[in-house]
């Protein structure tokens, strides 16, 4: 599987038809996702039909739009037309289909793109194992008795199958960021407020992002460029302009300042968490032990802000068919819908001077690294893993080292690493820009894949 | 301590009491053994969110978010 670009290159210069790519992603899905089970319900038909209409274009003499042929997939709680967006639940199994894509699959089928179905997910996004009663455990191609991270555990999973090379995911608490970190992929969580989030299920409205996951950091650059732009219509999209970052993925890291992030984010690693951010660290000759402000509050801001709204959200399904939702996670639904106002009005305002505190720290740097999660995949089923000598609840920390960063809405890059060597296990290492600079997040994660310190290859399977 | 180390111990009685009058106030049926998982999620949340009360919060240092009834006109009216 080549990457997303490599493939629109190839549609543009008439060495591949976008039918053929399309031929190919449908066959290694078939071959490969009884095994993964990262598709909740495919749109082949679609998919054939949107890669017909590039090959006419082309065939027409006609200017090809920027991601024409590419092959790509959406978590299920994207709105895709004449589907219905389950958002990893058997709750919505009866809700009619959605009647029009989602903003970013519209902007996304405009440029030429393919789509091949929606992704599993943990259930409303209320997890980072992608453990579904509903429809089954999404599998880590690097390791099938692992898990996937979560919550767009189907995601980060399809494109390290090679089964498509970008996807869409949403990160609340780190659920671009995670299965990106466990499935050794590239994931982008924007700015929040970047991107639109029209016609997506909601979870939690204060930390909802979306973004994508892909192969490569041209894959994420191009697609997240096409995302971009103002909606109107979504209350929740602060951008006014779109921000390219394409052309400047190459233009290097000389004069930027990069840090490394102590404290919180060393105490929360284990081993290979560590020696991941080492070894980013020495590639980009990055400063150590910056600290993040108020790290450990931060965390505790987004757990409560969560919880609270997520509960809140969830009330009216909870009063009347409890029994429906998802064993591993309905429990944590109701316990937010409980919680005290006081809880959540003081971690809203909590995360205001946090705000202010990291926007700050950002006149000192460009960029900082941190671990992505504090382990590499665990075992499916794991109830409690081993954190520096400490056993932690495995699901919740799993975000950790996201958590802080999703309550001051900065743009993240995910890069995967290798700190076991190309057998081993991934982990990811978050880059980190201060809001609206995804340009300088993703010029460094550029440079950690172009030097070989990073890398998504497709697992053979 | 960290927050996510905690043991697995039965639920505090004032957080099962607190399930049982919150969930009646807020009509949510919820069977006995339920109340004590979701009083457990509650006491994980407890001891999390309890950092937070140590925050010294001014008067004025408002929520992050702030309703704008409309946005600010960008032109004064005629």
């Amino acid at each position: 599987m080549n990457t997303g670009m490599a493939i629109v290159r190839a549609v543009r210069s008439g060495e591949m038809l976008a039918l053929e790519a399309a031929e190919q992603c449908i066959a290694r899905i078939e071959f490969t996702d009884t095994r993964i089970n990262a598709f909740t319900d495919g749109c082949f038909e679609r998919a054939l039909r949107e890669a017909r209409v590039v090959d006419a274009k082309r065939a027409r003499g006609e200017t090809l739009p920027p991601l024409a042929g590419l092959p790509y997939a959406v978590k299920n709680l994207f709105d895709i037309a004449g589907v219905t967006t389950r958002a990893g639940s058997k709750l919505r199994n009866a809700e009619a289909p959605a009647p029009a894509d989602a903003a970013l699959v519209q902007r996304l089928r405009d440029a030429g793109a393919v789509l091949f179905g929606a992704l599993n997910m943990d259930e409303f996004a209320y997890g980072f194992t992608t453990e579904n009663s509903h429809y089954g455990a999404c599998r880590n191609p690097r390791d099938r008795t692992r898990t996937a991270g979560g919550s767009s555990g189907g995601s980060g999973a399809c494109v390290a199958a090679g089964q498509v090379p970008v996807s869409l995911g949403s990160d609340t608490n780190g659920s671009i960021r995670v299965p990106a970190s466990l499935c050794g992929v590239f994931g982008l969580k924007p700015t929040f407020g970047r991107l639109s989030r029209r016609g997506t299920f909601p979870f939690v409205a204060s930390l909802d992002h979306l973004g994508p996951l892909a192969r490569s950091v041209e894959d994420l650059a191009a697609s997240y460029d096409t995302m971009q732009g103002p909606d109107a219509h979504d209350p929740g999209c602060h951008a006014t302009r779109v921000q390219p970052t394409l052309a400047g993925l190459d233009a290097g890291i000389a004069e930027l300042r990069i840090g490394a992030l102590g404290g919180y984010f060393e105490d929360n690693a284990g081993p290979a968490a560590r020696q991941a951010l080492a070894l980013a660290a020495t590639a980009l000759d990055a400063k150590p032990g910056v600290t993040w402000p108020d790290a450990a509050l931060a965390r505790a801001a987004a757990f409560v802000i969560t919880a609270s709204e997520g509960g809140s959200l969830h009330l009216p399904g909870l009063r009347e068919r409890s029994a429906d939702y998802e064993p591993l996670s309905v429990d944590r639904f109701i316990a937010g819908a409980l919680l005290p106002a006081d809880w959540y009005l003081r971690a809203q305002r909590f995360r205001r001077i946090q705000r202010d505190q990291v926007n700050t720290l950002f006149r000192d740097w460009d960029v900082l690294l941190a671990p992505a999660t504090p382990v590499q995949a665990t075992p499916l089923g794991t109830d409690q893993f081993e954190l520096n000598g400490a056993l932690v609840p495995a699901r919740p920390s799993m975000g950790l080292l996201t958590q802080p960063i999703s309550l001051s809405g900065c743009p993240v890059v995910v890069v995967p690493l290798w700190p076991n060597g190309p057998l081993g296990l991934p982990i990811g290492v978050q880059v980190i820009a201060a809001p609206w600079r995804e340009d300088l997040a993703l010029r460094v994660a550029r440079r950690l894949e172009s030097s070989g310190v990073a890398a998504a290859p497709v697992e053979g399977l | 301590m960290n927050p996510a180390a905690l043991k697995r111990e039965p639920a505090p009685p004032e957080l099962i009491a607190y399930v049982r009058s919150s969930a009646r106030l807020l009509d949510l049926p919820l069977a006995d053994a339920q109340v004590e998982r979701v009083a457990l999620q509650l006491a994980r949340t407890r001891a999390i969110a309890a950092a937070l009360r140590g925050v010294p919060l001014a008067a004025h240092d408002e929520p992050a978010e702030i309703f704008r009834p409309a946005p600010f006109p960008s032109e004064d009216p005629l």
